[in-house]
């Protein structure tokens, strides 16, 4: 929204919840960020979000 | 993103024009001044036109006129095509350009006569990036890249018509307002896309691990049916939460439009009422006269005669005060004595001098003893007939008393008649009853959702406690399975992150809540000339809106429409500034309703909001009073003025 941004709150949010899981804030970041490219939610994101979960999971996305 | 410039062709009143809206102060403002008729709303309309297809701030009236430019109508040839075109150009924070263009081709029959046709219509959006790519965007995908950059569903908080900020808290129920707040805070995204989305995610990992074990598999079963089921308590919970709010704002509007109006049904109810006892209390009046009447029949000779009864029985109690009565001596003793010529008593003859002596005694007592005997045969009656008049006076009074307070009784149900109808003349029964109604029916409403709501909770927290228990048990039948270790991992994960995003969600929605709130007050009373009138300014959990007045009342319903309109402007002023939302504002006719004196109070919030947000105002030149003008004028980065054409066909823009 607004050109694919996101509110500050919201990524501040994130971040302080997962209470110093960098995997878990980015994942989550990572998955905003893509959410909000796609404004109308037409997107492949069922596979999307399971390929970004082995990803952050086994540290195939750098830190 | 800010609007960087707009171009009209043939679009309405503008058959050629371009306003640039180049920031070139500190303050990203930008005044037009146009009078009445010359185009300013079809400012608001086309860009609404470009970015969404529609003129929703259009009257009717204007809505009936042909969307091309009468002028190029004139000068066009029989069968000629024309095209109407708008491009809102936009630069966002981070550099990038966007380019939204529709065009409409509309072909002429006969010029001046017939209105044209549409032929074929075309949007379209190009973005460019900061290294100079771009990409073009039609059909479905053009669309897409609006509700990227300006959404659709929440336009109606950056462009909007001031005149109907008045109306805004009518026409924005807390759920439309829950709404907007979601949407420009971003907790929708969290909430109905990654929360949504990472749980239908987590349903697909344990699926796949149910495959691999069929005790996985029940429990898994039994918690997707558990969670289902928590999910229809929610979705009842937010259904109810609907029409309580829904009930909220009904009853306040029923209850704005029913005050000072009787309640007529209660008033007929009353008046009927008061009809009945008077006609019991008239019967009981006509029962009493009736009695009294009969009573004045039966008694009236008595009483007629009371004051001979009266001196009557004075006259025997003197007597018998001075002895006479009863009399001393027999009568007919003493004459059967002067008779016999002896006493009949010790039977010696009498003399002479005794004779005589009885004889005299005889002449003495002869008359008073006649009258004594009969004083003593009247003394009985007389009284009877004395306390008959005094009974009758008795019985008197209590009917007169009744009688009284039956006539007191009617002439208050009179009074009372008269001050009904007093009150409901004028009114429209029916309308007003039916609004009672209608009231009645949200206030029922209202009172079943919210004992609905108790009764889904309870069953609500024992689904979650269930759902928790199944989640442990399940985690446990991982663990213990080793073919599906790798699962497991990404179902832990996917869990994390799931709970992560639902407390982000929930301490988002408080502090926006709040954040909005307290900013929505701050703006209010530093605005508001009548700083004493109101105390707060809440947003309920509901979203509802609320003005407290300085009682501690709830006054929203009966503030002025410039109050209403300054706490509308507050409210959306904080909504931007809280979710730091990167779009512009733009208020058609953004004082009209407001008084002069207050104008300034408006145009310092304007000045003070567009030092970080693009801000774009329409006026008329009667609300550019003095005033604002003087605050305006040196701030405006750019500042237009609409000139309509003499043959008022056309509309140009002047720099000023």
């Amino acid at each position: 929204m607004g050109d694919g941004k996101i509110n500050e709150p919201i990524l501040k949010g994130i971040i302080e919840n997962s209470e110093k899981d960098e995997k878990i804030s980015k994942f989550l970041i990572d998955l905003l960020y893509e959410e909000a490219e796609h404004p109308g939610g037409q997107w492949r994101w069922r596979e999307n979000y399971r390929k970004k979960i082995e990803q952050y999971l086994y540290n195939e996305v750098l830190l | 993103m800010k609007i960087d410039k707009i171009i009209l062709k043939n679009y309405r009143q503008f058959k050629d024009a371009e306003i640039s809206f180049k920031e070139k102060s500190n303050f990203d403002l930008h005044v037009i001044i146009g009078k009445n008729g010359t185009g300013k709303t079809n400012i608001l309309s086309a860009i609404n036109w470009c970015l969404y297809g529609d003129e929703p701030n259009l009257s009717k009236d204007s809505r009936q006129l042909p969307l091309l430019n009468l002028k190029s109508m004139e000068e066009g040839d029989y069968g000629e095509d024309k095209e109407i075109m708008v491009e809102v150009w936009g630069k966002t924070l981070n550099n990038k350009f966007v380019i939204f263009t529709r065009k409409t081709i509309y072909n002429i029959y006969e010029s001046g006569k017939n209105l044209p046709t549409r032929i074929s219509s075309e949007f379209e959006v190009k973005v460019t990036d900061n290294k100079g790519n771009t990409e073009i965007f039609k059909d479905e995908e053009s669309e897409s890249q609006v509700e990227r950059f300006v959404p659709k569903r929440i336009r109606e908080f950056f462009f909007f018509d001031g005149e109907r900020l008045d109306n805004y808290f009518k026409e924005a129920t807390g759920q439309n307002i829950r709404h907007a707040i979601f949407e420009i805070s971003q907790i929708d995204l969290l909430e109905n896309r990654v929360e949504s989305r990472l749980s239908d995610t987590l349903k697909d990992l344990r699926r796949e691990a149910g495959k691999e074990n069929p005790e996985i598999e029940d429990t898994r079963s039994q918690l997707e049916t558990n969670e289902k089921q928590l999910k229809e308590f929610d979705e009842q919970i937010k259904e109810c939460n609907k029409q309580i709010a829904l009930a909220k704002d009904k009853i306040k509007d029923y209850d704005e439009k029913l005050r000072g109006i009787p309640d007529i049904e209660a008033v007929e109810v009353r008046r009927d009422e008061i009809k009945t006892l008077k006609q019991q209390k008239k019967e009981l009046l006509d029962e009493k006269l009736k009695e009294k009447e009969n009573l004045l029949f039966e008694y009236g000779k008595v009483v007629m005669l009371y004051s001979p009864i009266k001196q009557s029985i004075k006259i025997i109690e003197e007597k018998r005060k001075k002895g006479e009565l009863p009399p001393t001596q027999d009568k007919s003793l003493l004459e059967n004595m002067v008779k016999e010529k002896s006493c009949l008593i010790c039977g010696r003859p009498f003399d002479a001098d005794v004779k005589k002596r009885v004889e005299d005694l005889l002449k003495e007592i002869k008359l008073s003893s006649e009258v004594a005997k009969q004083l003593e045969y009247m003394e009985g009656p007389l009284h009877n007939f004395e306390d008959k008049v005094m009974n009758f006076n008795n019985i008197m009074q209590k009917i007169t008393k009744e009688v009284k307070g039956y006539e007191d009784d009617l002439a208050d149900y009179e009074q009372e008649l008269i001050k009904i109808d007093a009150e409901t003349s004028g009114y429209n029964s029916e309308k007003i009853k039916d609004w009672h109604k209608e009231r009645k029916k949200f206030e029922d409403s209202f009172t079943q959702n919210l004992q609905k709501l108790g009764g889904i909770d309870g069953k609500r927290k024992d689904i979650l406690k269930n759902i928790e228990n199944l989640k442990g048990q399940l985690d446990d039948e991982l663990k213990k399975e080793k073919k599906v270790k790798k699962l497991k991992n990404q179902i832990d994960f996917c869990t994390k992150a799931l709970n992560v995003v639902k407390k982000t969600k929930e301490i988002i929605m408080s502090e926006t809540r709040k954040k909005i709130e307290d900013r929505t007050k701050d703006i209010f009373f530093g605005l508001l000339w009548k700083k004493a009138t109101f105390k707060d300014v809440k947003i309920e959990e509901d979203y509802s809106i609320n003005l407290i007045h300085s009682l501690g009342y709830e006054c929203l319903g009966s503030v002025s429409a410039g109050e209403r309109e300054l706490l509308a402007l507050s409210f959306t002023l904080a909504l931007h500034e809280v979710s730091g939302f990167d779009s512009p504002i733009l208020i058609d006719t953004p004082v009209a309703r407001i008084s002069d004196e207050h104008r300034v109070n408006f145009g310092k919030i304007f000045s003070e909001v567009s030092s970080n947000k693009q801000t774009i105002l329409l006026f008329t030149p009667a609300e550019y009073s003095k005033d604002i003008k003087e605050l305006l004028d040196v701030r405006a980065s750019n500042r237009f003025a609409l000139k309509l054409s003499s043959d008022e066909k056309e509309t140009r823009v002047e720099v000023l």
